[in-house]
Parts: structure tokens; sequence; C-alpha cells
């Protein structure tokens, strides 16, 4: 990365800021590989994609998992998620994951029993913690991006 | 601010509490704990830096944890 003297995030990368502490830059890679794997990734994707729309998360939003690609998400689909409540595209689990990840991103003291009872039926307990432990790392990210004026992924 | 667990323990035999509930997804829960460690044992900026900017952090979330 070149370091501009006035400002030294001036069009870098996510991957040249948290470069700036290699350790801490494969571990963050790492929770976010064990994230992919043990979740679906089209709902993850779709959570992940919704949650950049409602924060605004301009390269978030440009990005694309590679694992939900894979699994047949469609950009498409990507492009109802404003719809998710009544879109039939949208299954039941991913209307759960969905409610869920609004409310998180809207006002996480604004998550219910009902939520969370909602997301156990749909994704398991293990689905649950892993959603929600997702959700907390890309709220990070996508602070980190705006906050640095992060230009790409 | 609440600290009651919607989700059962993940171990039979405890209560559930953050740690028991994070069991239910370990593959996770480690590399997330393998990710806070590497946040707060090292870099430039100090332990009491950081332990003030979680608290605030805490304060601001309401989280009771």
């Amino acid at each position: 990365m070149s370091i501009d003297e006035g400002d030294p995030f001036q069009g870098a990368s996510r991957r040249d800021v948290l470069a700036l502490r290699p350790e801490l830059a494969v571990e963050h890679d790492r929770l976010l590989d064990t994230v992919w794997d043990r979740g679906d990734p089209v709902l993850l994707e779709l959570c992940r994609a919704r949650m950049a729309m409602l924060m605004g998360a301009a390269v978030a939003q440009a990005e694309r998992s590679p694992a939900a690609v894979a699994a047949g998400l469609t950009d498409e689909l990507v492009e109802r998620l404003p719809a998710w409540p009544s879109d039939p595209a949208f299954t039941e689990a991913h209307r759960a994951a969905l409610a869920f990840t609004e409310q998180f991103v809207i006002d996480h003291h604004g998550v219910t029993d009902h939520h969370v009872a909602a997301l156990e039926a749909a994704l398991g307990p293990e689905g649950v913690v892993v959603l929600t432990t997702a959700l907390g790392v890309w709220d990070n990210q996508h602070r980190f991006d705006g906050a640095l004026g992060v230009v790409a992924p | 601010m609440s600290t009651e667990p919607r989700l059962p323990s993940a171990i039979e035999g405890v209560p559930a509490h953050i740690g028991s509930v994070l069991h239910h997804a370990p593959a996770v829960r480690a590399a997330f704990d393998s990710m806070y460690a590497t946040l707060l044992g090292g870099g430039t900026v100090g332990m009491d830096v950081k332990e003030a900017l979680r608290l605030r952090n805490a304060a601001v979330s309401d989280c009771g944890l």
C-alpha cells in the first residue's frame, strides 16, 4: 500500500488496511472462513448483502461471496432483497434470517424472543450462533470500511 | 440490559450462559476466541486503551456482559 502522508488510508482497500496487522488479518479471515463453512452460504450472503444495503456500505454491497455464488446465489435474488417479506423467491428460512438481520441492524435491543425462536426453528441453535456471530463481524467490517474510507474489498 | 440467554445451553448439566450457548457452534466460537485474543494481545494500542474502549462500547450498546 502506498502511504500518503496526509491520509495513510487514501485509496486503500480493506485488505491493505488489515495487512497493517497481518496476524489479526489472518485470524479475521479464518473466522469468516469458518462462518462460511458452517452456515448456508446463500442465506448468509443474503443477510450480509441486506445488512450492507441498510448500512449504506458501498464496498460490501459490491462484493459477492464465492461460496454463495457457487451454491446458486444470483445477483437477481440480491436485487429483490428489499421485497423479501412478500417476494416468493425467498424461503421461510431466508425470511426468518432477514427479519433477525434487519432488527439487529436497526436496533439490536428490538430483537425479540419471536425473532430468535423463528430463526432457531429454521437454522437450529448452531445456525443461530453462526448467523449472529457473522452479523457482528460484518457490522464491524462495514463500519471499519466507512470509518477508514476503504474503497475496495 | 438483558443477560438472559434465548438459546439453551449446548453443554449438558451446564446452565445457559454466553459460553455454553456459543458452544452450539464450537468451530465458530474457537475461531472468534482466537481472533479476539489476537486483537487484544498485540498491536500498538495499549490494553488500557482497548479496555476503556470495550467498556465504552458496552455502555453505548447497553451490553450487560
